[in-house]
C-alpha cells in the first residue's frame, strides 16, 4: 500500500515536470480547450417548470397530464379581500369593477369565480334559472340584504367564495392550462391569409414567463384596488411557486457573488498577493463554466436544484488550490525564490490528497446520479464532472500560471507574520496530544448533547417557511389557510369507464359520501391538513336537485332515479352554465373532486391522499378507476420520493467514502478511524438542526452535499500527512505538529475563509439561504476544529494503546 | 372603327359585369343569410360529440322548425340516449336582440316542464362545440366584412373567403357577446352557403373549425347533411361535434300548436 502511494506521489511529480517543461503548450491548450466549451454555454436552456422535475414517463406526470388535459390547470390564483362592510353597494361595486378589470386585461385567463360570477342556481316559478350571482348588482338596500341571506347560506359558497363570518369574499383566478407563445394570430388582421390550422398532437403547457406575467398582472390590479375597507390577500400555489423562484434566482445569484467577494477579500488577507486570489478564484469560475459548457453540450437545462452548482464547486475547489498554493508559498520562501522548486515539491506533497479529496467528494456526489428526480441525478453527474475539472486545474492550470506569472519573493519580515497561526495549531496540536483523554472526552459530550436532537430532525419539506415570518406571501397564505379553510387542492378523479356511467346513483351517492368523509379528515380543524371544502359532480347535483324542488333545504340530496339524474343534468346543461365541462368529460364517464386544504408541509397530504384513497375504493367497488392528481399530489409524491432517494444516496456516499479512507490511510483500523472526525460535524450539525427545529428537507437535504465534501477534505488532509510524517519521524506527537505547521496552515485559511464565505448568506432575506449559509460555515468549522484538535487526540490515544500493547507484548 | 367598337362593347360588357356581378362582401353575406331554407322543417339530427381521445357520445334527436317572418321556433325531442328519451327541448328565438330568448325543457321523469332562462349566447348548445350564436346566426350589422379571396377551390366548388371583424365602434360588446374576436368563411358562389370557417375565439385564445358537407337538394333546398365543429387549443384537437341530418322534410306538416309546453308532455 505505502509502495502504491509513493508511486502515486512519483507520479504526481513527474506530471508537474512535464507541466513545467511544456508549461506554454499546456497554456495554449487549456486556454483552447477553455474557450471551445465555454462557447458552448450560449445553448444552455433554463428550465424551472415544475414539469421539469419529473422525468417524462414518470406514471405521476403522465397521470397529471390527462388531468390537465381533460380539466385544465388545476392551480388557482388567489385574491382574498376583507371588509366589514362586504355586504354594502359600495364594496359590490368595487368588486365587480376589479372582476371586470381582471377579465379584460390578465392574459391566458380561463376563469374567473368570485361573488361576481359565482353560480346561481335556483328554481322560479318553474324555471330553472343558472346564471351568474351578481350579474345585475343590487339597487336597494333591501335587496343586499336579501343577497346576503342567499350567500351566507349557500353551501357552494361557504369557505370558497366567503368564510363563515361573511366578512371575507375571494377571487379564485384559473388561467389556462396552455401556453400561448408565439401565437400572434389572435390580432384584428387576416395576416395569415386563408391558411387554415396545422393539427399538431402537443401543446406547451404554460411556460414560466406566462406565468409570471399573469401574477404580475394581477398583483398591479390588487394594488390599484387595496384600501382600509378593501383589504387584499394574495395567494395560491401559482403565486407562492412564482415568488419563491423570483426571490431564490434573485438571492442565490446576488449571494453566490458576495461570498465569491467576500472570499476573495479572506484570501488575499490570508496570502497577501494577488496570485493567491486570482489562481483560486479562476480554478472555481472555470470548472463551473466547464461544467456549464457540458451541460449545454449534452442538452441538459439548468434547472432549479442545478442553482448550487457555483457555490459548491466554490467550496471543494477553493481548498484543492489553498492546499497547493500555501505549500508552494511556504517551499518558495524557504527556498528564496526556486519558484519551479516549489512547484514541484507543492505537487509532491499535496497533489495526493488533492487528488484523494476531489475523488471522495465526487463520487459520493455520483451516489446522486441514480436518484429518480432528473434534476437531483443531474446535479450529481454534473457536480462530479465540476470537481474533477476543478482538480485537473489544480494539477495543470495552477503549476502552469504559477510557473509563468511573475511571483514576488516575500522578504523575510513577511514570513515571520506566519508563526502566529502556526504557533496557535502547534499549541492546539500539543493540547490535543497531552491531554487526548480531556479532548475526546469534551468531543463526546458535546455528540452526547447534540445527539439529542436527532430524533427531533424533522423530514419534511415546506416552501412557504422558506420566507422570512414577516413575507407577505407566507402571512397571506397562513391568513387564506385559516379563514377560508385552505389555499390549495387535492384533485381526485373518479373513471367509471362507462359512456355515462355518471348517472348512475350509486356513483353519485358514493361520490356525496366520499365529500362528506373527506370533510371528517381531522375534523376539529386544528391539527392541518385538513380538508375545509370540497367539490365535485354531487354537490352540483344536489344544488340542481334542490333548485328543481322549489328551492327547498329537503331537496337538497342526490336523486335516486337514474333517469331523472340525466335530465336533470341536461336541464342544468342547456341552462346557459358551462361548469359541467370543467368537472365532467364529454361521455360523461370520468369526473373530478377537488378537495381543499391548507398549506402544510409536502409530505404532510400523504396520509389525507391515502385516506381518500381507500375510502374511495371501498365506496365506489373495484369497477371504477380512482387516482389523485394535481400540483398538490405531484409535489407531496415526488418530494417523499426524493427525500428518500436522497436519504439513499447519503448512505452510499458514506460507505464509498469509508472505503476511500481506508485506501488512503493505508490501514483497515486507522481508515476506520478517521470516520469519526468525519462524521462528527455531520452529527453535531444534524443535532443542532433537530434542536433548533429546522428540518431536514430538499435544499438542506442537496447543501447537506456540500457540507459532507467538505468535512472529509480536512480529515483526508490531516490523515494523508500525518502518516507521511509519522512514516519518516516515527513519533506521533511530531507527525502531529509537522501536519499542523503544513496541511494545518491550508485547513486554517480554507476553513476561515470558507466559514466566512458561507456565512455572508445568513444576510439573505430567505430563511432557507440564511440555514443554508449558518449550517455550512457552522459544519466545516466544526469539520477543522475536529480535524486539528479531535483527529490528533485520537491518533495519540490509538498510538497510546499500540506503544502498551508493545510495552505488555 | 372595328377596332373602337370593340373596345367599347368591351369595356360596356366589362363595367356591366363588375356592377351586377360583382357583390360586396356585406351583401354576400347578406345573401348567405336569407337563403331558403324553408318555412318549416322536420328532421331527425344525430349529435356526435368526440373528445380528445376519440370517444364519442351519441345523442339522437327528431327536431321541428317554424320560422315566423325572422322569428323561429322549435321543437326537439330526445330519442336516444335511454336515460334521457323523451326529453323535449322547446325554444323561440326571437330576431329583435333585445328581446331575450324563450326555452323550456320537459323532464319525463318529473313529469314537469321547467322553463330555461336565457344563458349567453356564446355559451355552448348543449354541451356540443356550437354555441347559441353558432346555432342561430350573428347579427349581421355588428360585423364588417372584407373579401380576403376571391376564387378558392374547396371540395371542388368556388368559394368566397370573406373575413369578418367585430365593427370597430362596438368591438367589445361584440367580442363580449359572442367570445368571437373574427372569423373566416368560405361561401360557395353557385348556392350562397358556408361550407368551411374558422373562427378565433377569445377565451383560451381557441380555434374553432366549422365543416359543411353532404350536401345535396332537398325538395330543392340547398341543405348540408353533416355539419362539423371542432375546438383547437394551441392547434391540437380539443373536442368536436358532428350534427348529422336525416330524413329531412320542408314545408310540410308543422303546425302551430305544435310549439307550446302542452303539447310537450304528449310525446312524439
Amino acid at each position: 500500500m505505502n509502495n502504491i502511494r509513493r508511486n502515486i506521489e512519483r507520479a504526481f511529480l513527474n506530471w508537474a515536470k512535464l507541466v513545467l517543461r511544456y508549461k506554454w503548450v499546456f497554456t495554449f491548450l487549456i486556454l483552447g480547450g477553455s474557450v471551445l466549451l465555454i462557447a458552448q454555454i450560449r445553448n444552455l436552456k433554463m428550465d424551472t417548470a415544475t414539469e421539469g422535475f419529473f422525468h417524462p414517463d414518470d406514471p405521476s406526470i403522465v397521470a397529471y397530464n390527462a388531468f390537465r388535459d381533460q380539466f385544465g390547470r388545476d392551480e388557482m390564483i388567489i385574491l382574498m379581500i376583507e371588509s366589514d362592510q362586504l355586504f354594502s353597494l359600495d364594496f359590490l361595486t368595487k368588486l365587480k369593477k376589479m372582476h371586470q378589470e381582471i377579465e379584460e386585461s390578465v392574459p391566458n385567463l380561463n376563469d374567473i369565480n368570485d361573488l361576481i360570477s359565482a353560480r346561481k342556481t335556483i328554481g322560479q316559478e318553474g324555471a330553472l334559472i343558472v346564471g351568474d350571482l351578481l350579474e345585475e348588482l343590487p339597487q336597494t338596500e333591501a335587496e343586499v340584504a336579501e343577497l346576503k341571506e342567499y350567500v351566507i347560506h349557500n353551501k357552494l359558497y361557504k369557505n370558497f367564495l366567503i368564510d363563515e363570518e361573511g366578512r371575507h369574499t375571494v377571487i379564485a383566478i384559473k388561467t389556462s392550462a396552455w401556453s400561448t407563445e408565439g401565437q400572434t394570430d389572435f390580432g384584428g388582421d387576416f395576416d395569415t391569409g386563408t391558411e387554415m390550422l396545422k393539427s399538431q398532437e402537443k401543446r406547451k403547457p404554460l411556460s414560466d414567463k406566462e406565468n409570471s406575467e399573469i401574477i404580475a398582472k394581477i398583483h398591479e390590479i390588487k394594488v390599484k384596488y387595496e384600501s382600509p375597507d378593501f383589504k387584499i390577500s394574495f395567494t395560491g400555489t401559482p403565486v407562492v411557486t412564482d415568488y419563491l423562484k423570483r426571490a431564490m434566482m434573485r438571492d442565490m445569484r446576488f449571494f453566490t457573488l458576495l461570498s465569491i467577494a467576500g472570499i476573495s477579500i479572506f484570501l488575499f488577507l490570508m496570502f497577501r498577493r494577488f496570485t493567491g486570489v486570482i489562481l483560486p478564484l479562476l480554478t472555481v469560475i472555470l470548472s463551473t463554466l466547464y461544467t456549464l459548457g457540458l451541460m449545454a453540450l449534452t442538452h441538459t437545462a439548468l434547472k432549479m436544484p442545478t442553482q448550487i452548482l457555483p457555490s459548491f464547486l466554490l467550496a471543494t475547489s477553493i481548498g484543492a488550490s489553498v492546499h497547493m498554493m500555501s505549500m508552494f508559498y511556504k517551499d518558495y520562501h524557504e527556498d528564496k525564490g526556486n519558484k519551479d522548486q516549489a512547484i514541484l515539491n507543492a505537487m509532491e506533497h499535496s497533489a495526493l490528497p488533492v487528488a484523494m479529496t476531489s475523488l471522495t467528494t465526487a463520487a459520493s456526489l455520483l451516489s446522486f446520479a441514480t436518484a429518480s428526480i432528473a434534476p437531483i441525478a443531474d446535479l450529481g453527474v454534473f457536480a462530479a464532472f465540476g470537481v474533477m475539472c476543478a482538480l485537473f486545474l489544480t494539477l495543470t492550470f495552477l503549476p502552469c500560471f504559477l510557473a509563468i506569472l511573475p511571483i514576488r519573493h516575500h522578504a523575510h519580515h513577511d514570513s515571520e507574520t506566519l508563526p502566529l497561526t502556526v504557533r496557535f495549531l502547534e499549541k492546539v496540536g500539543d493540547f490535543a496530544h497531552d491531554h487526548y483523554k480531556l479532548s475526546i472526552g469534551v468531543w463526546t459530550v458535546i455528540m452526547l448533547v447534540t445527539a439529542v436532537g436527532l430524533p427531533k430532525l424533522r423530514l419534511e419539506h415546506n416552501t412557504l417557511i422558506w420566507f422570512p415570518e414577516t413575507s407577505e406571501i407566507r402571512q397571506q397564505t397562513q391568513a387564506m389557510d385559516d379563514i377560508m379553510k385552505g389555499s390549495v387542492s387535492i384533485e381526485m378523479v373518479v373513471d367509471t369507464k362507462k359512456e355515462n356511467g355518471l348517472y348512475d346513483p350509486k356513483v353519485l351517492n358514493a361520490l356525496n359520501e366520499l365529500e362528506a368523509y373527506a370533510l371528517t379528515l381531522a375534523p376539529e380543524f386544528k391539527k392541518p391538513p385538513f380538508v375545509g371544502k370540497t367539490l365535485s359532480l354531487a354537490s352540483m347535483l344536489k344544488e340542481i336537485n334542490q333548485a328543481l324542488g322549489e328551492n327547498k333545504l329537503e331537496n337538497y340530496v342526490i336523486p335516486q332515479n337514474r333517469e331523472l339524474i340525466a335530465q336533470e343534468f341536461l336541464l342544468f346543461e342547456n341552462s346557459g352554465s358551462d361548469d359541467l365541462k370543467d368537472i365532467v368529460d364529454s361521455q360523461f364517464s370520468k369526473t373530478r373532486i377537488t378537495i381543499k386544504t391548507p398549506w402544510v408541509e409536502a409530505r404532510g397530504y400523504m396520509p389525507v391522499l391515502d385516506a381518500l384513497e381507500i375510502r374511495a375504493r371501498e365506496l365506489l367497488g373495484p369497477e371504477v378507476e380512482i387516482k389523485t392528481t394535481g400540483m398538490i399530489e405531484l409535489f407531496a409524491k415526488t418530494i417523499n420520493i426524493m427525500m428518500k432517494s436522497m436519504l439513499t444516496s447519503y448512505l452510499v456516499a458514506g460507505v464509498v467514502i469509508t472505503v476511500m479512507m481506508i485506501a488512503l490511510v493505508g490501514r483497515w483500523g486507522l481508515g476506520l478511524l478517521s470516520m469519526i472526525p468525519n462524521l462528527t460535524p455531520i452529527i453535531i450539525t444534524l443535532g443542532l438542526m433537530g434542536l433548533a427545529g429546522i428540518p431536514l428537507d430538499m435544499f438542506t437535504l442537496l447543501i447537506g452535499s456540500i457540507a459532507i465534501g467538505l468535512a472529509v477534505d480536512d480529515t483526508i488532509h490531516f490523515f494523508h500527512n500525518y502518516m507521511r510524517y509519522l512514516k519518516e519521524d516515527g513519533d506521533s506527537k511530531k507527525a502531529i505538529e509537522e501536519t499542523l505547521k503544513t496541511a494545518g496552515q491550508a485547513m486554517l485559511v480554507t476553513s476561515i475563509v470558507l466559514t466566512l464565505g458561507f456565512w455572508v448568506y445568513m444576510f439573505a432575506s430567505m430563511n432557507n439561504l440564511f440555514n443554508f449559509g449558518l449550517l455550512t460555515g457552522l459544519t466545516l468549522l466544526i469539520a477543522f476544529l475536529a480535524d486539528i484538535n479531535l483527529s490528533p487526540a485520537l491518533l495519540t490515544w490509538v498510538e497510546e494503546a499500540n506503544q502498551k500493547k508493545k510495552a505488555r507484548g | 372603327m372595328n377596332k373602337t367598337l370593340w373596345l367599347i362593347t368591351g369595356l360596356a360588357l366589362f363595367a356591366y359585369s363588375h356592377t351586377a356581378l360583382a357583390l360586396t362582401p356585406k351583401e354576400i353575406v347578406q345573401k348567405v343569410d336569407k337563403r331558403d331554407d324553408g318555412n318549416t322543417s322536420i328532421s331527425e339530427m344525430t349529435m356526435i360529440l368526440i373528445d380528445e381521445q376519440e370517444q364519442q357520445r351519441v345523442r339522437k334527436l327528431k327536431g321541428f322548425r317554424k320560422d315566423y317572418g325572422d322569428d323561429k321556433k322549435s321543437l326537439n325531442f330526445f330519442l336516444e340516449p335511454a336515460d334521457v328519451k323523451n326529453t323535449v327541448f322547446l325554444s323561440f328565438d326571437w330576431d329583435d336582440p333585445s328581446k331575450e330568448d324563450d326555452s323550456w325543457l320537459y323532464l319525463p321523469a318529473l313529469r314537469k316542464v321547467k322553463r330555461i332562462a336565457a344563458g349567453n349566447k356564446k355559451d355552448s348548445f348543449m354541451g356540443t362545440d356550437f354555441s347559441y350564436h353558432d346555432m342561430n346566426g350573428l347579427e349581421i350589422e355588428d360585423w364588417d366584412y372584407q373579401l380576403i379571396k376571391e376564387a378558392d377551390t374547396l371540395d371542388g366548388q368556388d368559394c368566397w373567403v370573406i373575413g369578418s371583424t367585430p365593427k370597430k365602434a362596438k368591438a367589445q360588446v361584440v367580442i363580449k357577446d359572442t367570445g368571437y374576436v373574427k372569423r373566416l368563411a368560405w361561401i360557395r358562389k353557385d348556392i350562397f352557403m358556408a361550407i368551411q370557417a374558422k373562427i378565433w375565439v377569445k377565451k383560451g385564445e381557441k380555434i374553432k373549425i366549422l365543416r359543411a358537407t353532404e350536401i345535396t337538394q332537398v325538395q330543392g333546398l340547398w341543405t348540408a347533411k353533416k355539419v362539423e365543429m371542432s375546438t383547437y387549443v394551441q392547434n391540437k384537437r380539443e373536442h368536436s361535434t358532428v350534427l348529422l341530418f336525416d330524413n329531412i322534410k320542408y314545408n310540410e306538416g308543422v303546425e302551430d300548436d305544435l310549439f307550446s309546453t302542452t303539447r310537450m308532455e304528449k310525446g312524439l
